[in-house]
This record gives C-alpha cells, structure tokens and sequence, in this order.
C-alpha cells in the first residue's frame, strides 16, 4: 500500500523525548526568572500536590484512551464522587471511609455503564460519555440542590486532602500508588497487553479470542475509579463538596494524556507519558503564576499546547502500522 | 528502434538501516505490457512509490518520453501521464460508476456552473464504452465485483490520458473467468498504446499477458526476459536467484478422527446450508471465486459472524461457538485474508502478536495474571526459529515486515496457542514465491502433525498440491466435493465457474 510517510527518524527523536525536555527547558526557565522561589523543595511539593487531582484522574482515563476510545465524563463525575463522599458523611450521617467507599463504588459503577453503553448499543464513547456527562451533572444537581457543603465534614476528612506524612501531602502517596497500579496493569499484564492489541486494531483483536466488550467495560470502570478517586481527593483538599468542583479540570485531563502519547513512545497513550503530561501542565501553571501572569493567559496557552499535542501524536496514529 | 515511454536508470534508494533500490533500471515501450517481478522486499513496490512521487529517490534518473523528470508527489505523477491502479483501488465504493469516472474526465457543466448531471453521465458512457464495459454505471462502486472494479478504476486511469499504467498485484483477489475478463481489457488498453507495467507473484498469470518482464533482486535490476522466450521455471529462476520451484506432488497424508463436522451452517444469502467433515491429519482444499462464501463460511466456523442456523462439532461434540472466543477454546484458529486489517495488530511487536491468544499461558503466577516476559521472549523467540520468521528479533513492529513474515507472524500466533483445527484464507496471498514454498510446508507440517486444515485459495494449483480433497462452493453452496485423482487444477476451476453440472 502506498502511504504518504514522514520521514521518521528526526521527528520521532523529537516527539519521543521533545515533551520531556520541554519541561525540563519549563523547569530552567523558571528557576532562572525566580531563583528564589522556583526552585525550592517547598514549590515541588505544591507542584505535586497541585498536580496529584489531575493525575488520578488522568491515568485513569489514559486507559481507555489506549483502548482506543474517550470518556468525557470523568470530571464530571469526579465532581458527582466529591459531592457524594462529603454529602453521605456530612449529611447522610454514613461513617467516613464507608462513604468513601460508596463514592468510589459509584465512580467504578458508572464507568461500567459508560462502558456497557459503548459496547452493547455500539454508540461511539465521544456521544455516550458527552451524554451521560450531561446525566451526571443533573445528578450532582439534584443530590446537592445546587449549593455546596461545607458543614458537618469529618475533620478526618480534610486531613487526607491536607495532611502531610513525610514531609510530602498524603495525597501525593495515593495519587503515586494509583498510578504505578495502572502503570503495572497497562505494562505487565494480560489486560493491558489486550487493551493495546484493542486500540491497536479491534478486529484483529476480537479474531484472537479477545472479548473486546469485557475488556472496553473494564477499562472504563477503571477511568469512572480515576475520576472518582480524583473528585474526592480534590473535596478533600478544598475541604468541602461542591457540585462543580472538578467540572473545569476536562481540558487538562486530555491534555496530560495527549501529551503523554508524544512522549517516549510514538503515538500511543501510556500512563507514565500521561504523568509526565501532567507534571508539563502543572510545572507550567505553577512557573507563570509566579510570574503574575493573568489567567486568561493561561487557558489559551493550554488551549495551544492541546493542539500541538493532538496533532504530533496525531501523525503517529495514522501511519503505516 | 521505437524509444521507450519509460526509462528508469540506476535508481537508488536508501532507507535507515536498509538498502531498497541499489541501481534498478526498467524501460517500458508504448503498446506493451510490462511485467515487474520480484520477492516481497526486492523493492518493486518502492521503484512504484518513486515512480507515483509518494517516496522521493535518492540516485538515478526516471525519463518519460526522453524527457528527464522528477515527480514530485501523485498529482504531478498524474499530470505527466503516470496512473496508478493500486490494490485498494481508490474508487469512492458509495458514489455509482459514472461519477468515478467523472471524477476523472471532468463534471459537465451548465451554462449556469451548476453540474449537469445527464451529460456527465453519458460522457462517462461515452468512455466507459470505448472501453467495453459493459455493466450498470448507475450502481455504487462498491456494489460492483471486485473484477468489475478493477476494470472501473482502470478505465479511470485511461480516461485521464494515461500514458503509461501501473497495475499493482490486479488478479489478487479475483478468481477465474474474471482474470479473463481483466485481460481481455488490458489487451485493450494495450492496443490504444499505453503502456502497462504489471505488477505480479503470478507467474503463470505473467506468462499469459507480459510481453517482457523485468526483475528485480535485492533493489537492483537483474535482467530483462522476452516472456515470449521463457518457461516459467525461468522466471521463478531469475526472482528467487536459484532453481526453486514449488514441488507439486500432492500429500499423502493419513487421515484420522473426525476433528470438524459443519452441518448445515447458513447465514443469509451468503452461505446457505453448508455440511461437510474434516479429519485430524487431514488437509480439506475450500475453492471457489471470490463472493462464492468461502471467506463467509470460515467467520461462522469460527463464530466472528453470527450463523441462522446450522452445528458445528468439534472432536465429535457438539461446539457451543457465540464468538472467536469459544472457538478458540475448541482449539480453532483462524488466518483472515486481511492480513493486516484483521490477522495483525501492526503496530505492535512480533513478539506481542505471536503470544496474543495465548497470552494467559506466559503467566509468572499461575493464578495471578502477570506475564512473565523471558518466557514471552523465549515463546516467541522458538517460534520465529521454527518458522523462519524473518525479522530483527522478537521485538520488531510487525507492520514493518514484508507480506510473508507477516503471515508467518499470524501463522505461528495460532501454533503458540497449540490449535487443532487450522482455518487457512488465502494464507499466500501476495507473497513472494519463496515464501509461498515455506508458508506450503508449514501447512503440510500442521497437517502431517496432526492438526486438521481447512485451506481457502483461489490459487488452483496451490489446492492441487496441497490438498487431499477439494471441496468447490459457488454461491454459497458446496457444488462439488473431488479426492483423490479427480484433484485437478482443471476440474476445481470448472466447478468454481459452474462449467460442469454438480451432481
């Protein structure tokens, strides 16, 4: 077949590792215009935790995405799980972690009807999980009756989003777990060698006996968890529930991954680019803050770097494989 | 002595790592067809890409009617009368026939600008009759049969003043009389003085049409035959560098237990009410032109498609089989036609293909689903041995091998995964000569090792050689079943064109 190929070698060096010096490049920069307060163990630790919400969220998303489909409903759900882990133990009178529990139950189950949605009705995941983004946000509405809450919280609560252990936010220990998990499960497991083969080629895949159906479900449970351990941790952090906590948080989630599938490897989604992504998301709001930069600035800043990562990973996707 | 259309001199071309063309040359004359032959890698296919402006070259130089040029991307190869006819076609499958072509001669106008939808249609008449072709331009492209549009999107080539055409591996998937039909066309297109440069693994098919036939070998040109001259035995000689014919001494293998039995199985108008056995040791010849159910009848085999009805008993018990899946688990494996678009992830590793289905069976705990990735490597690395899998190792992309490596890749995933039952389509389709050999004797070494083949080809010499029996479907049904002596190229092409009455 012929096929119009870029000539690889160059640009794959540049794609591979292009994103990882750029932050690396972020990171000098940064220093240099504010030595004193850049470059210090205090501001890596709010990088971090900063970037933790984001990172649970968007590693958990990045397995569906490997897979080859979209779930534009994790923040709203995060939004919904934050709401519900402060509401059932505020209000609800359920003990703490059991609400938690129950959150993070609900995320999981949610993802599993996203999944089930794609699957069975053979809807394209970009429209089902637009849909039931929408379902979610009135849900979140109706549950919360549109005001936040910030009373009757557990103290215990705002000690997971705020504590320390270490010296480092105990958020930075669930959200580093969470991740190296996915990172285990996309690299050295029959699942996630399956997801590839999946978002590689679906019909290839099915012929080898792999049950695409079970396998797209699961991976959606996997980001509907993400998002609702992203959307509790963040309620934890602000120390309060609010129906639209996370809602603001979709552009970063896609960015963070889009850019992890130019990173290291050629066009594909992987949690530790996913990560790295995130790390390029947070390290740049956190640099130009420090400069005084306006925020506007900021949103179309991401809005470029969005572009420019779809369209590198983009050219990937596409060729001759 | 007339001067050539088409010149190529010492083209090289060079990719990381590999040579492809290291000095080919090529001189095609008006009113000719030229046949260019060579093993998957020889680098036919980059002297095309260089030749329709898709890769740039390197070193030496393509003249066109004396006229030194460089084509610098598709477009331009069109405009300087270059048409390409690639195996994809590129017709557009939902717009009918007249508006394929118009696409190419031009949409008539009104004085308006607006299209003018009767005039564009009999101008495409107008062409497509010059041209005797004589089905319904009202339908959809994609309705036609892939024969028919074959002649379509040649005819669009023509339309558009060809001066020279490229056809890229034309009769690979069509069978019989529609080869006949093609090259009672090509003739055609000959007469008006274009030149044809024919891109083929089917030398008998070369022998047929070429006039001369130039090959390649390791990116260099080795020489020029008058085909008129020439046995075929020469021309396998000159592609693969020494005297390997495939040997066509049919199998005598013994056969054993009942591994299939296929009863009745229908899916619409497709397959209707298909029965037939196999047995372990056994290797069953499926023939029959393309759209005669053959492709069709192995997906519901092997549960990819849903059958109306019909059974399915493996080892002599029923086979509940709703999905790849289940028949995976009876021990059935399937090798697609579609190589690339349903045997293969391309993008991933030898190794990560070979171990798909039987990725549960590399674990590091046996209750725990962690691979072990030595005992991947080794898996893999056992099988590119056993099967000469040609590669960097078992960590190369597999989208990156030639057509053979690939079906060897699809080959040894289903020996990993330790099948019994072998359902093979077209498994040598557009591979080269060598490999075809090798891909033969791991077929007679599946059979002779125990495993029952269920064998797709609508290369009739392919079945004579390698099958016990020969079973003939035409229109969704089996119409003939030949053993033994009756196994004859001759007899299963009859069937297959409905030229004997089935009994």
């Amino acid at each position: 077949m012929i096929r119009v190929t870029r000539s690889a070698p160059r640009e794959a060096a540049w794609a591979r590792y292009g994103t990882v010096a750029g932050l690396g490049v972020m990171c000098l920069v940064f220093s240099i215009l504010r030595p004193d307060n850049f470059p210090t163990f205090k501001n890596a630790v709010t990088i971090l935790r900063q970037g933790s919400v984001l990172t649970m969220m968007a590693t958990g998303t990045t397995m569906v995405m490997i897979l080859g489909d979209f779930d534009l409903s994790v923040c709203n759900l995060a939004s919904f799980a934050g709401m519900l882990a402060v509401g059932l133990s505020a209000r609800g009178g359920v003990p703490l972690a059991l609400s938690v529990i129950l959150a993070l139950s609900v995320g999981a189950a949610v993802g599993i009807v996203n999944g089930l949605i794609v699957s069975v009705l053979s809807l394209s995941s970009f429209i089902a999980t637009l849909a039931t983004s929408s379902v979610l946000v009135g849900i979140t509405f109706l549950y919360s009756r549109g005001t936040q809450i910030s009373t009757g919280i557990p103290p215990e609560f705002a000690m997971f989003g705020r504590g320390y252990f270490l010296g480092v936010p105990g958020l930075v220990f669930v959200m580093a777990a969470w991740s190296l998990g996915l990172w285990v499960v996309a690299t050295h497991t029959e699942f996630g060698r399956r997801l590839y083969a999946v978002g590689g080629n679906p019909e290839a895949a099915r012929l080898s006996g792999i049950r695409i159906g079970v396998h797209r479900t699961a991976a959606f449970a996997v980001s509907g968890l993400g998002a609702a351990l992203g959307g509790i941790s963040l309620a934890s952090m602000l120390g309060l529930g609010h129906p639209q906590a996370a809602d603001g948080l979709l552009l970063d989630v896609f960015t963070a991954a889009f850019l992890g599938a130019v990173t290291l490897r050629e066009g594909q989604f992987h949690v530790v680019g996913t990560v790295i992504g995130v790390l390029i998301m947070v390290v740049m709001l956190n640099g130009l803050t420090m400069m005084g930069a306006e925020f506007y600035l900021q949103n179309i800043i991401k809005g470029v770097i969005l572009i420019a990562a779809v369209a590198a990973s983009g050219v990937r996707a596409h060729r001759g494989g | 002595m007339e001067r050539p259309v088409l010149e190529v001199r010492g083209l090289t071309k060079h990719f990381p790592g590999q040579t492809a063309l290291d000095g080919a040359d090529l001189s095609v004359n008006r009113g000719e067809v030229h046949a260019l032959l060579g093993r998957n890698g020889a680098g036919k296919s980059t002297l095309i890409r260089i030749l329709a402006g898709v890769t740039p070259k390197d070193g030496g130089r393509v003249i066109l009617d004396g006229r030194e040029v460089t084509v610098r991307d598709p477009l331009h190869a069109r405009q300087m009368g270059l048409s390409f006819v690639h195996q994809e076609l590129n017709l557009f499958p939902s717009l009918p026939g007249y508006e394929n072509l118009a696409l190419d001669i031009g949409y008539s106008r009104t004085p308006l600008g607006l299209i003018d939808w009767c005039e564009t249609r009999r101008r495409a008449r107008r062409v497509a009759d010059r041209m005797d072709l004589e089905f319904d331009l009202d339908v959809p492209a994609g309705k036609l049969s892939i024969a028919e549009q074959w002649l379509l999107a040649i005819c669009r080539g023509i339309a558009a003043d060809a001066r020279v055409l490229i056809l890229d591996e034309p009769t690979c998937s069509i069978g019989g009389k529609e080869v006949a039909r093609l090259f009672a066309f090509i003739r055609r297109v000959k007469a008006e003085g274009v030149a044809v440069l024919y891109v083929s693994h089917r030398l008998n098919e070369v022998m047929e049409i070429a006039d001369r036939a130039t090959i390649i070998r390791d990116g260099r040109t080795v020489g020029t035959l008058a085909v008129a001259g020439s046995s075929e035995r020469d021309l396998v000689r000159a592609v693969v560098g020494r005297d390997r014919c495939a040997d066509t001494a049919t199998v005598t293998g013994e056969s054993g237990r009942e591994c299939l039995r296929v009863c009745d199985i229908t899916r619409g108008t497709a397959v209707r009410g298909v029965s037939f056995s196999l047995r372990y040791g056994e290797i069953v010849g499926l023939a029959g032109l393309v759209g005669s159910g053959r492709t069709e009848l192995l997906r519901l085999i092997f549960g990819a498609d849903k059958a109306d009805r019909g059974e399915v008993y493996v080892d002599g018990r029923p086979a509940v089989i709703r999905s790849p899946a289940n028949a995976i688990a009876e021990g059935l494996a399937l090798v697609p036609e579609e190589r690339r678009g349903q045997g293969l992830v391309t993008r991933m590793t030898v190794s990560a293909n070979i171990t798909l289905p039987s990725v549960a069976r590399l674990r590091r705990w046996p209750f725990l689903p962690f691979m072990d990735s030595a005992r991947e490597r080794e898996a893999s690395e056992r099988s590119i041995r056993d099967l000469s899998i040609k590669c960097a190792g078992p960590g190369q992309v597999t989208g990156h091998l030639s057509g053979g490596n690939q079906q060897k890749v699809v080959l040894a995933k289903w020996l990993s995964a330790d099948a019994r039952v072998f359902l093979l389509d077209e498994p040598t389709k557009g591979v080269d000569v060598a490999a075809k050999t090798e891909i033969h004797g791991i077929v007679r070494r599946l059979a002779s090792a125990g495993s029952g083949v269920l064998l797709v080809s609508s290369d009739a010499s392919e079945l004579v050689a390698l099958s016990h029996r020969v079973l003939v479907m035409r229109e969704g049904e089996i119409v003939a079943e030949l053993a033994g002596e009756a196994v004859t190229e001759r007899a299963i092409l009859d069937y297959c064109c409905g030229g004997r009455n089935s009994g």
